[in-house]
């Protein structure tokens, strides 16, 4: 009777080999569920994206901040001088617009890291495979009770459900692995990716905040301090109610750089929680207060999309 | 980030100096006394605090290309890694295409026996 023989044959090799084999591949080897990489690989494309948006806008702003002195340079100087300060400011925009681009394709290798990994943790191949292992050992189960005249037929929907088990824990296994291997290998380098990128972030702030500074103050003198110093000015209701409402936005303007500061803020956090993940100390309460802070993020690029242009004064707003 | 350290604190403390100038340039008090200046020494001024400001831009590019050069360096392991979750993707989704085949071939083997059992 070899069926038998087999059979018990069979399960000590499982026993022996499998069994272990199954351990190694999805308990030893990886001591987070998938499910945390999953989250956190969408944070990190999540931000990925929001980083991107807001060194699309950070060109725009700072060309318009440039033209925005440009037009204050402008004086007696004469064409050939006024043509040459363009020119020169124009090839330093340029060079500028085109060193944000290569940043940004660094930003978009990042986010194109954190896609493959969000699909190796969200992949359903353990799932997919089971209904045709089930199927598979089913079938193999009733030809070999056909063929070698033994009871296994019998056995078939058993033998289905066990190859579908098997099958699929040994997919979720490699899964598991492959994923464990990944945060191993590239642990030091989301880590030195993602500090580059709070550098790059405060960088671009400090730029913006200088750009910003200087149209502030221009606006400050023109809306605020020049009227207030010219004794004709301010003589009606509407005339103070515009300049009072100039000086409070001079004022309190913080020119939205909290984007920044939320993008750079995302970016640590990010880089801990990718430790914690590649230590396994990852807990999913950590993933969710992330994804807040993140949504926040996305809210202030929006509105510093708002800011790019100069700004107008209350009288300009009233008489559009 | 050791390598680029020495440049990037360089070029942030002059960037720093340059942009505390070139506020103080743009203060309406400075353009105040501009404006009582002779027209040349006002074309001058206007000539000389543009070709600041571009200087400026150009540092701040300088400053930018430190860090992506920094961000390059680190793009071979990135796409590395890239390369390898994908190959891990792909053999499983092999996995469950070979177990689709073979699924195919017991049940056509299943009919054939089943014509000559």
């Amino acid at each position: 009777m070899p069926s038998r023989e087999m059979y018990g044959t069979a399960l000590r090799l499982a026993r022996a080999f499998l069994i272990p084999a199954l351990m190694a591949a999805s308990g030893c080897s990886l001591h987070r569920p998938v499910g945390e990489v999953s989250r956190f690989a969408g944070s990190g494309k999540q931000y990925s994206d929001a980083v991107d948006a807001l060194l699309a806008e950070t060109g725009d702003t700072v060309v318009d901040a440039e033209s925005t002195k440009l037009l204050r340079n402008r004086g007696p100087q004469g064409e050939d001088a006024l043509r040459s300060q363009l020119e020169a400011q124009t090839e330093a925009d340029r060079e500028y617009l085109e060193e944000l681009r290569l940043v940004r394709d660094q930003t978009r290798l990042l986010r194109a890291y954190f896609v493959a990994l969000g699909k190796l943790a969200d992949t359903d191949a353990a799932t997919a495979i089971k209904p045709e292992l089930e199927a598979t050992g089913k079938g193999l189960a009733t030809i070999g009770g056909k063929l070698l005249e033994t009871d296994w037929a019998e056995r078939a929907d058993a033998a289905g459900r066990i190859s579908a088990t098997l099958g699929g824990l040994i997919v979720k296994g490699v899964q598991r692995a492959a994923l464990a291997r990944e945060l191993r290998e590239r642990a030091s380098t989301i880590t030195r990716a993602l500090l580059l990128q709070e550098i790059l972030l405060e960088e671009i702030r400090a730029d913006l905040t200088q750009q910003y500074q200087i149209i502030l103050d221009e606006r400050y003198e023109r809306t605020v301090a020049a009227p207030y110093a010219d004794a004709g000015s301010l003589e009606t209701a509407d005339d103070i109610s515009a300049w009072k409402a100039d000086r409070r936005e001079t004022i309190a303007a913080r020119w939205e750089l909290e984007a920044f500061d939320a993008a750079t803020k995302a970016a640590q956090e990010l880089r801990l929680h990718w430790a914690s993940l590649c230590s396994g100390e990852l807990e999913p309460e950590d993933v969710a207060s992330f994804a807040d802070d993140l949504g926040e993020t996305i809210d202030v690029i929006d509105a510093f999309r708002d800011l790019r242009t100069d700004p107008k004064t209350s009288k300009e707003k009233a008489d559009e | 980030m050791s390598s680029a350290s020495g440049p990037l604190v360089t070029k942030k403390d002059t960037l720093d100096e340059l942009r505390l100038v070139e506020r103080a340039a743009y203060a309406a008090k400075t353009e105040k006394a501009v404006a009582a200046l002779p027209e040349a020494e006002q074309s001058a001024f206007l000539s000389a605090r543009q070709a600041l400001s571009t200087g400026i831009r150009k540092l701040s590019k300088a400053k930018m290309a430190d860090i992506r050069k920094e961000l390059e360096a680190n793009a071979k392991e990135l796409s590395d890694g890239i390369d390898s979750l994908t190959k891990s993707l792909g053999d499983l989704e092999k996995a469950v295409r070979w177990a689709m085949a073979i699924n195919k071939v017991v049940g056509v083997l299943g009919r054939v026996v089943s014509i000559f059992v």
